[in-house]
């Protein structure tokens, strides 16, 4: 009998793009395309105290509300669009619901409501959608797509329809469209409508990795081999191994030299993208030698960035990484396989 | 993209016992070999962060063996003589990414 295959066993291969720009507009479209981030985390080399004005920048307003046991159809209503869709930007995401087996929600600061469904609650629900990229061969989840900006839909048809999904609990975050109006109109909007509204707060922490070999971003860097001394550098790993090393064979990119201190800022909650181009606007020019940060969207929303359907395979594990040097400017964009599978 | 998959693991023992990275890098190649035979433990395998008061670490492993690797960790039963599991919490293709996950953030 001939030895089965059991070399080629392959794990679904990621994306990993890089781009360089000379200014910060692409930069900014880029970062206004990801609709939903939970995880920010901040690179600054030799620098040993952390300024206030950095830290603050996602810390201090940046507050989010939960929603317990949300009705869905609650957010279809005439007074919510009018208010809170049309006006400013509203970003909302359902929580404890996971992509590959439930049913997922959000809102995209654009206005656009996203649906991700099982089969059953697709087919009880009776609007129109289309099969997800993920599951064309057996069909059995669904995204519906409805822009709530434009009023091209039924009113009372979405909000008949959405009163058949179960309540849900959501993350929800809106930008008042002047400095007049509170963020927190959005709370007060469902406190009024009998809903537990709890306000959360980003968590935040610091730490200094000391004496380390830090990459210095030449002109043609090998980025794959910064994300990943990055990685080490946030996740406060062991810098001490070498070839020979039987544990630890892991070492900093070629041409890295040693520095006193590398600063790793990281926090986690629910971003805007506006709130995360406030950071990087702060952070732009505040360091001689480089910048570097690191957004990660959320495992479970239904999109990653404008109508791109996010997937989930073994992680959900989307991000974009900005590296600032002076003018220059490099983004990274890693994104899970693609691929569909066979069942 | 990518040359890298990493691993986030935790070693439960049924009998506590001090674990040094070292010995835990022995074990894991162990469990490799006893797998996939000499050809399959040749793989650099590297342990990339170690605590050893929560037993868990990061391993790094080039993609092409991710899959090889995690068949042999779940299939590990002993280390040291001791009847132990691997828990594998998060993999990804990003290093980065193992900074936590949205799943298990409490809002």
């Amino acid at each position: 009998m001939q030895n089965p295959e059991v070399w080629s066993f392959h794990e679904p291969p990621p994306t990993f793009k890089t781009e360089k720009f000379l200014d910060t507009q692409p930069t900014i479209r880029h970062v206004e395309q990801f609709h939903f981030n939970h995880l920010v985390s901040v690179v600054i080399p030799d620098c040993l105290k952390t300024p206030e004005q950095l830290q603050n920048v996602l810390s201090i307003d940046c507050e989010y509300y939960k929603v317990d046991q949300l009705k869905f159809c609650e957010i279809a209503s005439v007074e919510f669009i009018e208010n809170f869709i049309r006006k400013g930007k509203l970003s909302l995401l359902s929580i404890n619901t996971r992509i590959d087996c439930d049913n997922c929600y959000a809102i995209t600061p654009h206005g656009k409501l996203i649906l991700s469904l099982t089969k059953d609650t697709y087919q009880a629900l009776g609007l129109e959608g289309k099969v997800s990229h993920f599951t064309h061969r057996n069909r059995d989840r669904f995204i519906i797509n409805v822009d709530l900006k434009d009023g091209k839909f039924s009113k009372q048809k979405l909000q008949k329809a959405l009163k058949r999904l179960p309540e849900v609990a959501v993350i929800v975050s809106w930008e008042p469209p002047d400095n007049t109006i509170c963020p927190s109109s959005i709370a007060k909007y469902f406190h009024q409508l009998d809903y537990e509204v709890r306000v959360c707060e980003p968590s935040f922490r610091s730490h200094v990795v000391y004496s380390v070999k830090t990459p210095i971003l030449e002109t043609e860097p090998d980025l794959e081999a910064f994300t990943e001394w990055m990685g080490m550098a946030c996740l406060d790993g062991d810098f001490s191994g070498n070839m020979d090393n039987y544990v630890n064979s892991y070492e900093p990119p070629e041409g890295s030299i040693t520095l006193g201190q590398v600063r790793v800022l990281v926090w986690r909650g629910f971003y805007q993208p506006n709130q995360v181009l406030r950071l990087l606007h702060t952070l732009r020019n505040m360091n001689e030698m480089w910048c570097a940060v690191y957004v990660q969207g959320f495992s479970d929303a239904p999109v990653i960035d404008r109508e791109e359907e996010q997937g989930f395979f073994t992680n959900g594990d989307n991000g974009n990484v900005i590296i600032m040097k002076n003018k220059d400017f490099w983004l990274c964009k890693h994104r899970c396989s693609a691929k569909r599978y066979k069942s | 993209m990518s040359n890298y998959c990493y691993i986030v693991i935790q070693l439960i023992l049924t009998k506590a016992v001090e674990v040094t990275p070292v010995y835990l890098k022995k074990n894991i190649l162990e469990s490799v070999k006893q797998l996939f035979g000499e050809v399959g433990a040749s793989v650099n395998i590297d342990l990339l962060k170690f605590n050893s008061q929560t037993l868990e670490g990061i391993l790094r492993v080039p993609s092409c063996h991710f899959i090889k690797l995690r068949a042999s960790l779940v299939l590990s039963g002993y280390y040291e003589g001791i009847q132990c599991t691997y828990l594998i919490k998060k993999t990804s293709s990003l290093l980065l990414a193992l900074q936590g996950d949205s799943r298990d953030y409490k809002h």
